[in-house]
């Protein structure tokens, strides 16, 4: 994404979460859990703090309580111990859990914090309530890898096992790590959740993104995931083999995000073996569609057009030209000078065809 | 390959067509329109398919020009051809979409051979490939060829079109695009995005934005580590705020404890007040009727009373004493007797006073200015300390006002100097290793060449020389060949001559015989005829022997000049001839192209040398400039301290002394605050002393007068004292005992004296206060003193009780101020006077609650200042995200840019290799075989055409026999064509070579030829057709009757 979107990217999270605040105030919500990764330890801004604080103090009758997780572990120098929170702000700063009550004492909220990226200590397993106290109504609040849920190519944080946690009389177990909202379920009656970021932060986070509302009800327990994020990630693959013109692979752009009921942020990517024709107009089907995104880019994972084989049987100068580089490329061992080798192919041809053929890395516009 | 047969079921306008074709020339005939170009598009499309790439199923668009109007299933047909290893092989196509298919059969092997051959990408057999070994694209470009004339050619620099155009098919296949076109587009491709001089291109641009990104990246991230110290002190302070308002509010609400304290106690005082009034006010009321007594006579009156008292009493002791001192003076007359006392005066109190005063002000300077002098010292440790580190520490004051700044931006000026160098260098070995190269390739040719200064013009003296040599030799064959058919002529003429002459003899003989015998006179004239006969014949034969030596004799000397000129030329052509073994060439052609190739190589080796030259400067320059830099790195450091010996440590030396540098200003701002402190202390000791000395001096002046006093009156001792304080209160002892022992007897009897004069007065006196008091009795209408006493009495506690009351209504008034009784009975009538408070006074409170506010004020001055300076360091100062994301960004713009450029450059590289190469191979076979071509279609005319490996078109112009690469002049249109032609058939012959013979598809080629040329043109035709099938399409009837007549056959449609 060009540089500017970041900040758009940025104000955006904090419209978000501005929202769930107001959301907070207006149900009014006795208690707001955040399971950790509220910033980034080493890029936060003291304008970011201030943001947060005053977010905070919008709330004085809800009480906040923070996980700190491995994005923002408390560290000496965290703000979570430099910065003055408000007094209904309470943070678990230590890998250990702590328990504190909430409303006026019906709710107790159990919770444990990173306090350094990575934690040796793992607590999670660890939480134990007491047979007496078993019928009050207890919540917990955690950041971490739950095992069974944790992608295999994914570093893990303070992995644990749901069925370890879900201990007799915890009634609710809010974490953070993963960005996607998923219930863990098991052989347990505690209910866990990864209430997931409230809207997405890539490519890969896709889909709704939610924050969630718990209601406690004579004893009934009701998880309800309510729509939050501003703005949507799309990442959509089109199979152009059929297109004849750039047209139709406009069309069928729009038509992909019709459905949508606000503008998002597009990775469109062209596969399959499309003609020569679009293929060369990918900028300017990339600038007739971006006003429908907030932000599209445009991947050509298109064939290439032409039969690098084939041409490299041609008894002519480019023949022999595309041999040359047909072999240096099947020698070459480095990714990175295959790449180099198959534009130069590319442009050595389109230069013999006299074909337009588009500069990467310029700026656009 | 030999087409034999085309059979068309539907192709555009054919339907249900066949045409039988024969295997040399083929003449296809047929008005415009008439299908000429639709069944040459039939051969191609069944040959090839109709599919536009070879990566995809997109169909050409003759597939939907050619389809059949009426049925389009039909759309196809067969096509047999005969290869040259004697196969016949048919091809079976429908080209219509929904039916489309193939079949090739080998008719010879009976076998369906379709799925023989590797398909494409766009499913597409490849067949026709492999059996005419080229692409669709090459066959399209090469083997088929349209019109050709002056008039698509241009009229002007036809060559250098015709040169474009066999370039291109050369290169590409195709005769629109060349390697020269395909390298300018490289070339312009890598200017666009910015070569390694380039400034404004976007490849530089982005490098430069880059290190601009990487700068304010090490900025940002310097900023946020300064700013997280100043973040950790402001949290500091804030703390220290937090604590002190929270010890400020613990006062404040003990000041408020101890206020509603003090209330209740007023409350309370108030009350006793009041009930202190009410019980005057009763009590006064008891003895309202001694209001009036004259209170103020009762001092007087008490006092007579007191005196008549006293007066008594005194006359009374005066009797006493009177008679004592009697006594007392007749004891001390006789012990003052033995005794010699000295007289000393009373000493004047003043000066113990003030010698009193004057040591305890010095002794409380003395305390202060042992404080100061110990505070002094102390500062001056301090400031001697922060001296000594500032004396281990470098010089920065002199260094710069900014040493950070200057140091930052040196070390960063070196790193970049550094990376320029190193990228210089790598480019120099680059070029470097690329010359080594060129020298390794080219050092065979240049060992081949060194004997030679030019070789270009030796070969052209060689060649003009042979060419003189082998004229004049021809002259020579030819004079000897005329000597020798004279030799033969005279030889052959000479039997003759003897035979005649013979006969002549042998008549004149006869004749004389017969004269002799008969003596008929009339045979003398006979005999005379034949005398002159055998005469003429002997002259004649003589004079031909005589000529027939001279012509032996000028043969001889033919042949050996003709022996000594071949012999000069074989010498000259060993060389050459060496030459050419080495090189494996077969004509000098080709050695000259090897030569100007090894010319091509020493320029592009020369270029390489200059840029290696200037790429020299170049690396010397980042060297000097690193050197310069390093040097005044060097110089920089060694004015803070630091001794640089490698470029290695200059990162290292940057760090410590920034870190000195902070050390440095710390240890600086100590000094200063010190030296400042000291200053002060010194001031106030300068006071203090002062003071102390004004004291000291005053002191002395006072102890002088006093010792001067003490020494007036006889005191001696008094220096044994040190003090003159401590010698006055001796003196005082010592006088009062002298003057006490001096003065009894004067008083004993001055008291005798005064007891008696007292005695008197006190008689006189008593009798006067006696009826004073009486008076003042009677006047207070008392019998008694003990009356007056009383009444006195009631009237004071009248008054007292008056003023009490007064004095309680003012405190009252004092205690309650603005309130009332009652509001603060209402207001703290509940408060616990007991309440718990730490017993301090409000003002002790107030003044701590002061102290706290000052601190705290100071506090929030320093926490505001360090907010200043937060906001100050992150001003204008963009986040290390927005930083970063940029940089990010940028990173992979260039990665990207550097990408094409690289490829481009690369791209170029090979081109330029391989087409070199293939120019070089091509160019030699093709100037060949279209040097014959063109003698052939021009009857000789022009026998030589040139083409060197830039595949430059030159020709040997048959009027001026030289070689002429601009003959547009010179030639006619006609004849460019011609050449044209020559080198298209050429062009097939060469990709025929060693392969498949590819028939060629000539799209009426002659439609500009006049009579004469397309005769020829035709005749060489023919003779093309011997090894390479054609197939030749015409609307023009000349052509056809010129095939004709050729014996072709002519197929009309």
């Amino acid at each position: 994404m060009p540089a500017p979107m970041g900040n758009q990217r940025r104000q955006s999270l904090r419209d978000v979460f501005q929202g769930i605040i107001t959301r907070a105030a207006e149900w009014p919500a006795d208690v707001l859990l955040i399971a950790g990764d509220l910033f980034e330890h080493d890029r936060v801004t003291r304008d970011t703090l201030a943001f947060l604080v005053t977010e905070f103090n919008r709330i004085p009758d809800t009480a906040i309580f923070i996980a700190p997780g491995n994005h923002d572990p408390c560290l000496p120098n965290s703000p979570y111990f430099t910065e003055a929170w408000p007094p209904n702000v309470h943070i678990f700063t230590k890998p250990e859990w702590e328990s504190r009550s909430a409303c006026q004492g019906n709710v107790t909220v159990h919770g444990f914090g990173f306090d350094a990226p990575y934690i040796t200590k793992n607590p999670f397993g660890q939480l134990w309530i007491p047979e007496k106290r078993q019928s009050e109504l207890h919540l917990a609040v955690a950041h971490g890898s739950e095992r069974s849920h944790q992608p295999p190519d994914r570093e893990d944080y303070a992995p644990f096992s749901a069925k370890d946690v879900a201990v007799p009389g915890l009634d609710y177990l809010a974490l953070g790590h993963f960005h996607h909202m998923q219930e863990i379920s098991g052989d347990f009656d505690t209910r866990i959740f990864y209430a997931g970021s409230p809207e997405g932060l890539s490519f890969k986070e896709t889909g709704e993104h939610v924050h969630l509302e718990i209601e406690v009800e004579e004893g009934r327990l009701t998880v309800t995931p309510v729509p939050s994020a501003r703005i949507r990630y799309f990442d959509e693959t089109l199979f152009c083999d059929e297109f004849k013109s750039s047209q139709e692979v406009i069309e069928t752009i729009r038509g992909y995000i019709q459905s949508l009921d606000t503008k998002p942020i597009g990775r469109m990517t062209l596969t399959g073996a499309c003609d020569a024709a679009i293929k060369n107009e990918m900028g300017f089907i990339h600038d007739a569609t971006a006003l429908e995104f907030e932000y599209l880019e445009l991947v050509d994972n298109t064939a290439p057009i032409e039969d690098y084989d084939e041409l490299a049987r041609e008894d002519t100068s480019m023949g022999v030209f595309v041999a040359a580089l047909n072999r240096e490329i099947a020698e070459s061992a480095n990714a990175g000078r295959i790449t180099m080798l198959k534009r130069a192919r590319e442009l050595g041809v389109a230069a013999f065809r006299d074909r337009n053929v588009e500069i990467h890395g310029l700026e656009r516009g | 390959m030999k087409l034999s047969k085309l059979q068309i079921d539907g192709y555009g306008r054919f339907i249900e067509s066949e045409f039988e074709l024969a295997p040399g020339l083929q003449i296809i005939a047929g008005a415009n329109e008439q299908g000429k170009s639709t069944t040459r598009h039939f051969i191609g499309d069944m040959l090839y398919g109709q599919k536009r790439n070879t990566t995809k199923r997109i169909y050409e668009e003759s597939n939907e020009l050619r389809m059949p109007w009426g049925n389009a299933s039909t759309f196809g047909g067969r096509l047999t051809y005969i290869l040259d290893n004697g196969h016949e092989i048919e091809v079976h196509r429908n080209f219509d979409r929904k039916h489309e298919s193939l079949s090739v059969f080998n008719r010879t092997l009976g076998q369906d051979i379709t799925n023989d051959f590797p398909v494409l990408k766009n499913r597409e057999s490849t067949f026709a490939e492999a059996h005419l070994n080229m692409t669709k694209s090459v066959f399209i470009g090469t083997a088929t060829i349209s019109h050709v004339s002056l008039m698509e050619l241009g009229d002007k620099e036809a060559l250098v079109s015709i040169r474009e155009r066999l370039l291109s098919l050369t290169d590409s296949g195709d005769e629109s695009r060349s390697a020269e076109d395909a390298l300018q587009w490289l070339n312009a491709r890598s200017i666009s995005i910015g070569q390694k001089t380039a400034r404004t291109k976007p490849l530089p641009m982005t490098r430069a934005r880059l290190l601009d990104l990487q700068d304010e990246y090490q900025t940002v991230l310097d900023a946020r580590q300064e700013i997280q110290v100043v973040e950790r002190q402001h949290a500091s302070i804030m703390e220290e705020i937090g604590i002190l308002l929270n010890e400020k509010t613990a006062l404040e609400t003990e000041l408020a404890q101890c206020r509603n304290s003090e209330h209740s106690t007023r409350l309370s005082r108030a009350t006793d007040l009041t009930n202190e009034i009410n019980s005057c006010t009763r009590e006064s009321m008891g003895i309202a009727q001694y209001r009036d007594f004259p209170i103020d006579r009762f001092a007087h009156v008490s006092q007579l009373q007191t005196q008549l008292a006293g007066a008594e009493e005194q006359l009374r002791k005066a009797e006493n004493r009177l008679a004592e001192q009697q006594l007392e003076l007749d004891a001390t007359l006789e012990r003052l007797a033995n005794e010699g006392v000295v007289v000393m005066k009373e000493v004047n109190p003043e000066y113990e006073s003030t010698l009193t005063s004057l040591e305890a002000e010095i002794q409380s300077l003395n305390y202060r200015i042992n404080e100061t002098e110990e505070l002094h010292a102390r500062c001056q440790t301090g400031y001697m300390d922060a001296q000594q580190a500032l004396g281990n520490l470098p010089d920065f004051s002199q260094f710069s006002t900014e040493p950070i700044e200057r140091i930052t931006q040196a070390t960063a000026e070196f790193d970049l100097a550094c990376k320029v160098r190193d990228e210089e260098q790598t480019q120099f070995e680059h070029i470097e290793e690329t010359l080594e190269q060129k020298h390794s390739l080219s050092e065979e040719s240049e060992k081949l060449f060194a004997e030679f200064d030019d070789f270009g013009k030796v070969l052209e003296s060689h060649e003009n020389s042979t060419t003189e040599h082998e004229e004049f030799l021809a002259d020579l064959y030819h004079d000897s060949e005329d000597i020798k058919h004279r030799i033969d002529d005279i030889e052959s003429r000479l039997p003759s001559f003897y035979i005649f002459t013979a006969l002549s003899v042998f008549a004149l003989i006869a004749v004389l015989v017969v004269v002799l015998s008969t003596q008929n006179t009339t045979f003398y004239y006979t005999a005379g005829i034949f005398g002159l006969l055998f005469a003429i014949l002997g002259s004649m034969t003589l004079l031909s022997r005589n000529h027939l030596r001279r012509e032996h004799k000028r043969l001889s000397t033919t042949e050996m000049e003709i022996d000594r000129h071949e012999i000069a030329n074989q010498r000259s052509a060993k060389q050459f001839e060496e030459l050419m073994e080495s090189t494996n060439s077969s004509t000098l052609r080709e050695i000259e192209a090897i030569y100007d190739q090894f010319l091509n190589s020493q320029k592009d080796r020369d270029r390489y040398q200059e840029h290696l030259n200037l790429q020299q400067t170049r690396v010397d320059d980042s060297e000097a400039h690193v050197g310069e830099l390093f040097t005044h790195l060097q110089t920089m450091f060694a004015e803070i301290g630091t001794q640089l010996s490698a470029e290695e440590e200059v990162s290292g030396a940057a760090m410590n002394s920034i870190s000195q540098y902070h050390e440095y200003r710390e240890t600086k701002r100590k000094s200063i605050e010190h030296r400042d402190s000291l200053n002060r202390y010194i001031n106030e000791l300068e006071s203090l002393n002062t003071k102390r000395e004004s004291l000291r001096a005053d002191e002395r002046k006072h102890s002088l007068d006093a010792r001067q006093f003490m020494r007036d009156n006889h005191y001696e001792e008094e220096s044994q004292h040190d003090s003159a304080l401590s010698a006055l209160r001796s003196y005082r002892i010592k006088s009062a005992q002298a003057r006490h022992q001096q003065s009894d007897l004067e008083v004993v009897q001055g008291q005798i004296k005064v007891l008696k004069q007292q005695l008197d007065e006190h008689s006189q006196s008593t009798a006067s206060l006696q009826a004073e008091l009486e008076a003042a009795l009677l006047e207070a209408s008392s019998d008694s003193f003990e009356e007056y006493q009383d009444k006195y009495t009631n009237a004071k506690r009248y008054q007292e009780l008056r003023v009490q009351r007064s004095q309680c209504e003012e405190q009252l008034a004092h205690v309650l101020g603005e309130d009332t009784l009652a509001s603060l009975e209402e207001r703290y009538g509940n408060v616990d006077i007991n309440e718990s408070t730490t017993g301090r006074s409000a003002d002790a409170i107030q003044a701590e609650l002061s102290g706290i506010q000052q601190t705290l004020d100071d506090k929030r001055k320093r926490e505001h200042a360090l907010h200043i300076l937060l906001a100050e360091r992150s001003a204008g100062m963009r986040s290390l995200n927005e930083v970063e994301e940029e940089r990010d960004a940028t990173i992979a713009r260039q990665a990207d840019l550097e990408l094409e450029l690289q490829a481009a450059e690369h791209a170029s590289q090979i081109m330029q290799e391989v087409t070199q190469k293939r120019h070089t191979k091509v160019a030699p076979k093709l100037a060949q075989l279209a040097s014959e071509y063109l003698s052939v279609i021009t009857d000789g005319a022009y026998k030589e055409l040139l083409i060197n490996q830039d595949m430059q078109i030159s020709i040997r112009v048959p009027q001026t026999q030289a070689l002429n690469q601009d003959p547009e002049r010179l030639l006619s249109k006609g004849t460019v064509d011609q050449i044209y032609l020559s080198l298209r058939l050429a062009m097939i012959n060469i990709l025929s070579e060693g392969a498949e013979q590819i028939p060629m598809v000539l799209d009426d080629p002659f439609a500009h030829y006049d009579d004469a040329r397309v005769k020829s043109a035709m005749k060489l035709m023919t003779e093309v057709a011997e090894n390479n099938q054609v197939l030749l399409f015409t609307c023009r009837e000349d052509v056809v009757r010129a095939a004709e007549a050729l014996g072709a056959p002519v197929l009309h449609i």
